[in-house]
This record gives structure tokens, C-alpha cells and sequence, in this order.
């Protein structure tokens, strides 16, 4: 098609080059748009990937990692901030979203067009395009481990498919995977969209949405070129569509002065961590991190396999740090673990006054929240201590350790106290909900943002609730559905 | 020569209104001056120690403003005072010499050049230095018109200036600390009246809250308040020294009022080096504040010595003439003092005036264009330099190494086989991590952890006698846990995340992981103890509150 024709087509500018992003540019490059994708962070060359934890949340996190979300209990919290975003640095955990939830959501959001058969064709382009698998080969020891503790306690549980093909074990996902191996967006689809004709400006950080009335006319963004100098420049487009990830999209709509039902319903997966010793070795920080989840008390309670290195076993440590600092020497016999509950807490997504406007981030954990962690904890431990393991440690402060089922079955009749809890979350949504329930919607059925013309949101932000999974595939599916529907009536249209 | 003539093609109306002005005035001031009377003024005039001294105390106020310059780029630019001081002058001299305020252009191509810092970068430095001057002067002419008593028009003057003052401030506050909520609303304000003027009030923004954004740290921004006031305060310290040479009473206050006056006059174009405008504004502020008698609003809140010395009340209402004399003495010392200082500076630095004048021109802002790289869509603002040196609010300092090494060495006991040197290098590369990370977190959360942990070093040297970083590691230790592990959730949560980022830099030290790694096959492991159900009692007492 040529550069005329795309530009009669309409200019589509995209914010955002992770999961919603890209797949957004791509769907509108296929279908004949002229796509300008903004990426804050930078292109990073696989030969740059894989580097240790410190050096790489320097590289790829935003903030460098450091964005807690705030309450009567912090939450740890991180992003992606590079070309890809949080696809880079996540595990390739795949999901569809199950079908409760797409009940769920049709009953209290008003989802149109949201039915299990209309979805699927979309999971399976993204399955495609991700090349989405079980994995081939043996499980790594830390899998093992946990698979004989899921027998023993005779629990449903699944191997939770993967983005990534041809995985070698380099347990450097966090890091960005240096082989390759892990789908993120920078290999599995940036280059398509770019041979389809998008163009990904890295390094250019949107600052503000231009509005007309009920129009938007263009982006004013920052872009930071080789030599560390920045540009302001301002590009117009016909459509915008925010792609900037569950809490940047809503902090730039908001600063943008767009603010119903934007950053009013922050959602999260809060996460609570723990390693576990056992007599054999298990050398987790040289393999993939454990590849099961126990489903059987899902969807309020998830268990599974976390990341582990020496480092993150020594902040896992870190809140009973004087009695269990000599633990550490044990590293090559010991994994961790997390227990993963649907947040039913609330929570907000602001601009911050003061400077650049940065997200603050807000949650608050709600006691059913606390009691799912609680029974979470008590059901991990069992199930690690009758794999084998001699000691449990949680990350919970006054409680170094675990060490018989009995201690364990506690807490599943007594909630831990929230100020000794160290929490973790890695998956935010929900910041600006679709549907066609005005009182409670940012956006409509196909992300387009209510009462603007041409604005629309395509990314974690839009899940209208928690989906209870690991979110990149249901993410990436709807922003599918949506690019499709908006080329279909765009086309239509003849715009 | 070339670059002369462009100045004056591109700001021909100001060079020209100024002249006028300067005009105008010269000779309203020539038919009301009786001449024998300024005649007499200067032969009776009493010069030592007075001169000598206004232009010592001169020459320090431009060493100070040296000062300030090198803390505003302190952390881009390696510049000493003497240098600063030099541009300065440089500047000031150009301003003396040639039309249209050049001096300011001339002084950002020159900072530019001797610092290596990109021309816009020197360009919004210079526009932030005068802007505090600015304030600063606003501030002093309304404090010290308030305190002395003066004539009504000089009262107005200063109402009005009172309102400027008042005006200004919030807007240099909201550039300053609200850089984005300033984008957005100069944004919507200045949309509607299309897309020329909205790019330029959102370059002109950009660049502000760019050369503001060193005010947003509050101890930085106290040091160049705090100069400037030093500043003009000297300033005013050199009219009030040439006061006594017309046989007028020293008197710091009245001098600050007619400098401060002075100095606001001069905003109005003039000729270079501000001819008869300065006369005219010094000479009319000196009559006006000599003009009444007393303290003014001083008399209740200070001592009549202290009054007598500051703001003397034998002094009577100086005339016309001596008023002129005075004005030109001072414009005097300021004149040559600075422009021989800044021709010296250029000699030194084998500039001539027309490179200078070139320099200036060169430092000018470039016009707008279309960014050709990216798309026909793509309009450019304007461009921000790069910042050389990344600015950490939590710098790596004494404290934070000890704070490291308190937080990640593990118990005597346990201690990893690592050699002097790699412990040194793991703990430094820890503590180098751990102030990146925690200078990163979002500014609220870091303006907290600043408090929390001045009110650690507080109350840790009040306990101990001694700073922290100088305390032994077994004591420093020891306040560390009782902070981390203590009943107080507060200091647990302040104290969670630097350990965590800490420990995570130190395990992730390569020398480290091959400590371990030794320790482990040395059989070193740890044999695993017994649970301990006290610590699971102080869990359930907690869970009982
Ligand atoms: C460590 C980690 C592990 C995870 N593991 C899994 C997993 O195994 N499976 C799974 O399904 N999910 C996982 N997730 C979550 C998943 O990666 C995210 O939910 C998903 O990537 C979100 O997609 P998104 O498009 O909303 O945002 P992102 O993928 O985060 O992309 C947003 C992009 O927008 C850019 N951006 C933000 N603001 C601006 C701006 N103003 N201007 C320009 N660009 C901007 C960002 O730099 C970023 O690149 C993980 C996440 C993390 C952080």
C-alpha cells in the first residue's frame, strides 16, 4: 500500500509498545494505517539482554524498579520501561481467560461482542504470533520439587504453557532473555509490524494528549535522542489509541485532564513469596523458575513458582534478616515459591501533582485479601514440606520459618497481622475499565475512551476486573478484537 | 561586523526605542539640573574611603554572583568562581558596550563555551539568573520601601511592585515544582490560539521548568536564594558606601530601596549601559526616600542604636543635583568596574568584541523546524540539553556506606570467605545500587525516606554521641536491627526496602556468589535448626493486636 493511501487511511498514533501496543500497531499496520508507535524506553539488542538483576532494572524497569504502591501494606511493584515493555522482562506465562470470567465481565461491565467463540480466533492469533507451547524437555528440578509436593496433597494443578519456544533454561526472563527464546513483543512482533510499515520511535515519552472538544488532535511527547538531549514536539493524528500499561495510561489520561472512571479501580495480583530448603540440590538460579500452578483454589488463591537468584533468595530473607541471614548458604538446596490471590481490594492510579506528573499508586488490601493470604501460606507450606522441604521461610516479618505441617495449618484459620506482610505484585489492570455501563466505564466495549471522538485505550489498563491469571494473553486477544473492530468500522467508514 | 548588523536588523525596534528613551530623558534631566550645583557636589565631594571601598564591596558582589552561577551548574559543568565571575563580567561589559541587552547572549555563549554545556542550556541558566535577580530585586525595593519612609509615588511604585511580587511568586512556584500541571494548562490556554503561538508558550514553559527544575531540591534552591539575596544586599551595601561622599549619612536601608528602585528602572530599554535611564531612576529614588524623616516602620521592632546606624534621621532631603552627582558616581563605579573587568576577562580569553557579539548571536535559540527524520506530522517544540551528570537526591555518601555495611554483613559468625578488598568492592557497588534505586523512587516517596532517615541520623547520633558513619559496625549494626526489627511499624517499613535493595546488590556481587559458592563446598552449610517457636509466639501476639 502506498504512503498516500495509508495516510488517506488515517494517521494512527500509538502509545506504547508492550502488549496492547504492539498488538494494536500491528493489527492497524496489516490493515492499511499509517502507525507511529511512541515507546518511552529503549531498543535494547538481545546481545544487551540477560544482564544481572542490578544492571537490568536499570535497563528495562521503569523507575528502576522502585515503584511501590502505597497502603497500610507496600506493595512491591514493577514494570517494563524499553521497547516491548513488561513482555520483556516477564515469564511467558500463557492463560486464556477462563470462562467465568468472560461471564463476569459481560454481566457487571456490559461487554459487547465478548463471548468465549469471539474471543477465541484472537487467543489463537496470539498463541500463534507468541508461538505459545507446552515446554519440551525435562522440568527443571525446582518444577520437580513442586510437582511431588501437588501429588502428595493430591491437588488439580496445571503446567501453565509458555511464550517461549526453544527455552534453555538461562533463568534471565526478569533480565530479558538473551537467547531470544521468550516471546517478548521486541522479537515476536515488533519486527513484523515494522515490515508491515509501523514506525517505533523508542525513547519518546508521550507528555500530554492535545484535545479539541470532543476531539484529540495530536500528542505532545518528549524524545530523547543518542546524545541524551530531548525534543518536545507535538504529533497530530487522526486517532490516538493509549497503550501505555495499567498505570502510565491512566496517570497521562488524567494529566491530560480525561479523568471519568480513569485511575479509579486499580487492580493487582497481590503476591507473597517464599523459598523453601530441601536436602537435595535444586540450583534454581540456573534454571527456568517452576513451571506448575496449583489451581485447586483458584481463582481466589493461585500457588506456583517464582523467580529465584541469590540476590532475590536474600531479600526473600530479609524480613527476619538476624535469624535466617545464615539460611543463605544453602541457596543451591533451596527454591521459592509464591502464593497469588485476586485482589478484591481497593485500589487508584493518580498523576502526582508535583513534577513530571508521575503515577502514584494506591491499594489497599481488603481482609478477605489478608485471609486468602493467610490460607495461601498455610496451603504452600503443607504442600513444600510434603515435597520434602525442611524449612518453609516466609516473607512475612516475626515468622522465619516454617518447619512442620502442623505450624503451617495456622494460618488457615488465623490471618497474618498486615504490618508484618511483604508483598510483591507484578501484574496491575483495571485502571479504565471497558463496557457499556457509563456509571462505571472509562471506555466502551472496543476501548473507545466515552465522550472523545477519536481516543481510544488498548492495554492491561482496559481488563474491567482482575482476571485471576497470568494477564499478557487476555491482554493481548482483546486489544486484537479491538484494532479488528475499529480498521472494520474505519474502513467502513472510508476514513 | 556581520553579526552586528543582523542584531540590529533583528531587534531594531528595542535598540531604537531605547536610544530614544535614553534621549528623552537626557535631556529632561539636562534642563532641570543646575549645573554650577553638580559642579560644586563633586568638588566638595569627600571620595576616600568611600569609592575604594563601593568598589571593593562592587567586585564582590560579582565574585558572588560567580558563586551562584557555579551552583546552578554545579551538577552539569565543572566551572571555578574566578571563571564564573569572569562571564559575568563579560556579560555586563557587553551589555555596557553594545544595544539590545546583548550582554545576556553574549553571556550564555561564553558559559557555553568555557563549560562545554550545550548553547540552550547556557541560554536557560542565564534567563534563570536573571530571573532571580529579578525577584529578588522586586522583593528587596518592597521590603525596603515599606521600612523607610519615603514619598507617595515611591509607596505606589512599590505597592505595584508588591502585586508584580505577589503575581510572580506563584508562577515560578508552579513552574518550579509543577512542571507537567504548568504544560498542561499553558497547553489548553494557549491551544485556541493556534498552533504558532501554542508551540511557543510550550517552548517557552519547557524551558523554564527545564532551567527551574534545580529549585525543586530544597536544599539546593536555599543556597541560590540565600546567594542572590547576598547578592543584591552587597549591591545595595556599594550605593550606601557612595552615600557619604556627598556628606549624606550612610544608610543600608534607603541605599537598598534606591538600587533595588534602580535596578527595576532599567527594564526599560535604554542605550548600552542603561544611560540617563539609571541617572534618572537613582536620582529620583535617592530624593524620594530622603525626602521624610524617621525609621518608618522599623521604630517599634528594633533598638534606637541599631535604627540610628541602619536608617540614620538627621538625613535631610537630598536636592536635584546632588541626587544626579550621586547617580552618576555610582552608575560610575559599575560601569568601569565591570567593564574593565569583563574586557580583561575577554583579553584573557582572546575573545574581541565582535566574536563575543558572534558568540551572542550564535547562543540564540534555533528556529523552529520540522523534525525531517520522523513524518510530516511531527512538529518540533523545542530541544533540551543533556543533563551530563545524573542527579541523585540520595547521594553516595559516608552514611550510606555504613548503612550498607550494617544492613547486609551478615553475623560474625557466618561471614563469607571474601578478601578485604572484595568485601570493600561489593559493599560499595551495594551502596552505589542502593542510592540509584532509592534516588529513583517516584519524588513524594523519596522526600519521605529523606525524613525518615534524617530522623534516623538524628536520633541515632543522639543516642550514641557520635554520627553514625563513625560509630563501629557492631554498634551500627545493632541501632540498624532495633530499627528494622523493632515493635514500630514505621521504622520496620523505612527500613525494609533499603535493606532488601542492599542485600540484593551484595548476593548478586559475583565475589560474593563465589564466597558461597566456596562456603557451600567447603561443607560450610549451615545445619538447619529446630523450629523456633518463639518467634512464631511474638507473630501470634502481633496477630492478637
Ligand atoms: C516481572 C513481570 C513478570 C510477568 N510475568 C507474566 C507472565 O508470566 N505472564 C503474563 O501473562 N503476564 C506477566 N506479566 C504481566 C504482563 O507482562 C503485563 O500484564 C503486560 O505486559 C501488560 O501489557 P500492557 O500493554 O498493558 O503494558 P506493558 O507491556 O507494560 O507496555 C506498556 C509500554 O508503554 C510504555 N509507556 C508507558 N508510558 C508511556 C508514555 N507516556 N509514552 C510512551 N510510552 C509509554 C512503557 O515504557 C511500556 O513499554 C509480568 C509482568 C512483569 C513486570
Amino acid at each position: 500500500m502506498s504512503q498516500i493511501e495509508k495516510k488517506e487511511r488515517g494517521q494512527v498514533l500509538i502509545i506504547g509498545s508492550g502488549a496492547g501496543g504492539t498488538t494494536t500497531a500491528i493489527t492497524l499496520a496489516e490493515a492499511g494505517f499509517d502507525v507511529v508507535v511512541l515507546e518511552e524506553g529503549a531498543r535494547h539488542p538481545l546481545t544487551s539482554y540477560g544482564q544481572p538483576p542490578t544492571k537490568a532494572m536499570n535497563q528495562l524497569y521503569r523507575n528502576r524498579g522502585m515503584m511501590p504502591i502505597m497502603g497500610s501494606v507496600p506493595i512491591g511493584y514493577v514494570e517494563g520501561r524499553c521497547l516491548g515493555g513488561s513482555t520483556e522482562i516477564n515469564s511467558g506465562f500463557w492463560h486464556r481467560l477462563p470462562p467465568e470470567f468472560l461471564l463476569r465481565w459481560q454481566a457487571r461491565f456490559g461487554l459487547q461482542d465478548f463471548s468465549l467463540e469471539a474471543l477465541d480466533g484472537h487467543f489463537a492469533w496470539a498463541e500463534d504470533k507468541l508461538k505459545v507451547q507446552d515446554r519440551n524437555g525435562d522440568w527443571p528440578k525446582s518444577t520437580q520439587v513442586f510437582q511431588r509436593g501437588i501429588e502428595a496433597m493430591q491437588w488439580s494443578a496445571q503446567e501453565v504453557r509458555r511464550a517461549a519456544s526453544g527455552c534453555v533454561n538461562t533463568n534471565a526472563c526478569a533480565a530479558g532473555c538473551p537467547k531470544g527464546a521468550k516471546q517478548g513483543m521486541s522479537v515476536a512482533m515488533v519486527p513484523e509490524a515494522e515490515s508491515l510499515g509501523a514506525r517505533f520511535i523508542t525513547g519518546a515519552r508521550a507528555k500530554l494528549i492535545i484535545k479539541h472538544g470532543n476531539k484529540v488532535t495530536g500528542v505532545l511527547a518528549d524524545i530523547t535522542k543518542p546524545d541524551g538531549s530531548s525534543d518536545l514536539v507535538r504529533i497530530d493524528a487522526d486517532y490516538v489509541f493509549v497503550c501505555a500499561g495499567p498505570t502510565q495510561t491512566p496517570a497521562l489520561l488524567r494529566k491530560s485532564g480525561i479523568k471519568e472512571h480513569i485511575g479509579d479501580t486499580f487492580q493487582i495480583h497481590p503476591m507473597l513469596k517464599v523459598s523453601a530448603v530441601f536436602d537435595e540440590d535444586i540450583d534454581a538460579h540456573k534454571s527456568v523458575m517452576p513451571l506448575l500452578q496449583v489451581k485447586e483454589f483458584w481463582p481466589d488463591i493461585s500457588l506456583g513458582g517464582s523467580f529465584f537468584s541469590v540476590g532475590h533468595l536474600a531479600i526473600n530473607l530479609a524480613d527476619n534478616w538476624l535469624t535466617t541471614s545464615d539460611v543463605i548458604q544453602n541457596y543451591r538446596r533451596m527454591a521459592s515459591y509464591y502464593v497469588g490471590v485476586r485482589g478484591t481490594g481497593a485500589g487508584t492510579v493518580r498523576a502526582s501533582l508535583t513534577g513530571d506528573g508521575e503515577a502514584a499508586l494506591k491499594y489497599e488490601l481488603s481482609d478477605v485479601d489478608i485471609r486468602h493470604l493467610s490460607q495461601g501460606l498455610a496451603r504452600l507450606s503443607t504442600l513444600l514440606l510434603a515435597a520434602g522441604a525442611r524449612e518453609v521461610y516466609p516473607c512475612v516479618f516475626g515468622l522465619p520459618k516454617i518447619t512442620s505441617e502442623l505450624n503451617a495449618v495456622r494460618w488457615l484459620d488465623e490471618s497474618l497481622p498486615r504490618s508484618s506482610l511483604s508483598l510483591t505484585t507484578v501484574h496491575g489492570f483495571s485502571t479504565c475499565p471497558i463496557g457499556e455501563r457509563p456509571e462505571r466505564c472509562a471506555a466502551d466495549s472496543f476501548g473507545k475512551v466515552h465522550g472523545l471522538k477519536n481516543l481510544y485505550l488498548s492495554d492491561a489498563s482496559m481488563l474491567p476486573d482482575s482476571p485471576g491469571i497470568n494477564p499478557q494473553g487476555t491482554i493481548m486477544a482483546i486489544a486484537r478484537r479491538n484494532a479488528l473492530h475499529f480498521a472494520e468500522t474505519h474502513n467502513q467508514q472510508g476514513t | 561586523m556581520n553579526s552586528i548588523l543582523k542584531i540590529i536588523k533583528s531587534r531594531g525596534a528595542i535598540v531604537f526605542a531605547g536610544l530614544a528613551i535614553s534621549v528623552f530623558l537626557l535631556v529632561m534631566t539636562g534642563r532641570t539640573i543646575k549645573w554650577e550645583v553638580v559642579t560644586n557636589a563633586f568638588k566638595s565631594a569627600v571620595w576616600l574611603p568611600w569609592v575604594p571601598l563601593a568598589v571593593f564591596t562592587y567586585m564582590v558582589g560579582m565574585l558572588l554572583r560567580g558563586l551562584r552561577l557555579q551552583q546552578l551548574v554545579g551538577n552539569e559543568a565543572n566551572l571555578t568562581v574566578a571563571t564564573a565571575s569572569n562571564i559575568i563580567a563579560v556579560g555586563y561589559a557587553v551589555n555596557n558596550i553594545l544595544p539590545a541587552r546583548l550582554g545576556e547572549f553574549a553571556r550564555a555563549g561564553m558559559l557555553a563555551e568555557r563549560t562545554g554545556l550545550p548553547y540552550a542550556l547556557s541560554l536557560t541558566v542565564t534567563f534563570l539568573e536573571r530571573l532571580l535577580d529579578g525577584l529578588t530585586i522586586l522583593s528587596l525595593f518592597v521590603i525596603a520601601s515599606f521600612i523607610t519612609p519615603t514619598q507617595d509615588w515611591m509607596r505606589n511604585a512599590s505597592q505595584i511592585a508588591a502585586l508584580a511580587f505577589a503575581m510572580v511568586i506563584p508562577c515560578v512556584m508552579m513552574l518550579a515544582l509543577f512542571p507537567q500541571m504548568s504544560l498542561s494548562l499553558i497547553s489548553q490556554v494557549s491551544h485556541p490560539f493556534g498552533r504558532k503561538l501554542h508551540h511557543k508558550a510550550l517552548a517557552i514553559t519547557t524551558q523554564v521548568t527545564r532551567g527551574f527544575s534545580c529549585l525543586r531540591d530544597a536544599g539546593s534552591a536555599m543556597v541560590v536564594l540565600f546567594l542572590s539575596f547576598l547578592i543584591w544586599g552587597v549591591e545595595g551595601l556599594m550605593f550606601a558606601l557612595v552615600m557619604p561622599c556627598f556628606l549624606m549619612l550612610f544608610s543600608p536601608v534607603k541605599a537598598l530601596a534606591v538600587m533595588s528602585f534602580t535596578n527595576l528602572g532599567i527594564l526599560v530599554p535604554s542605550t548600552p549601559g542603561y544611560l540617563a535611564v539609571y541617572h534618572r531612576c537613582c536620582s529620583e529614588a535617592l530624593q524620594a526616600v530622603t525626602s521624610q524623616q524617621g525609621a518608618g516602620m522599623l521604630t517599634p521592632f528594633l533598638p534606637a542604636d541599631v535604627l540610628r546606624v541602619i536608617m540614620p534621621v538627621s538625613v535631610n532631603m537630598v536636592d536635584p543635583s546632588t541626587a544626579i552627582s550621586y547617580a552618576v558616581v555610582v552608575h560610575l563605579i559599575f560601569y568601569a568596574t565591570v567593564t574593565i573587568w569583563g574586557v580583561i576577562a575577554m583579553a584573557r580569553y582572546g575573545m574581541e568584541l565582535g566574536t563575543t557579539a558572534a558568540m551572542a548571536w550564535e547562543a540564540k535559540p534555533v528556529p523552529l523546524q520540522e523534525l525531517e527524520a520522523q513524518a510530516h506530522n511531527f512538529a518540533l517544540i523545542t530541544s533540551t540539553p543533556v543533563v551530563k551528570n545524573e542527579v541523585l537526591c540520595f547521594k553516595k555518601t559516608p552514611f550510606w556506606r555504613s548503612l550498607t555495611e550494617a544492613m547486609v554483613l551478615p553475623a560474625e559468625e557466618h561471614q563469607l570467605p571474601l578478601c578485604e578488598e572484595e568485601r570493600a568492592r561489593a559493599l560499595e557497588d551495594a551502596t552505589d545500587f542502593l542510592c540509584r534505586e532509592i534516588s529513583s523512587l517516584p519524588p513524594k516517596l523519596a522526600g519521605m525516606l529523606k525524613i525518615g532517615t534524617i530522623g534516623f541520623r538524628v536520633l541515632a547520633a543522639l543516642i550514641s554521641f557520635n554520627t553514625f558513619e563513625n560509630l563501629s559496625l557492631k554498634r551500627r549494626s545493632a541501632i540498624v536491627n532495633a530499627w528494622s526489627y523493632g515493635k514500630v511499624s514505621l521504622t520496620r517499613k523505612l527500613f525494609k526496602p533499603l535493606r532488601s535493595l542492599a542485600l540484593l546488590a551484595f548476593f548478586e556481587n559475583e565475589a560474593v556468589q563465589a564466597a558461597l559458592e566456596k562456603a557451600a563446598g567447603a561443607g560450610a552449610n549451615p545445619p538447619l535448626k529446630a523450629p523456633e517457636e518463639g518467634a512464631i509466639a511474638v507473630e501470634k501476639s502481633e496477630a492478637a493486636t
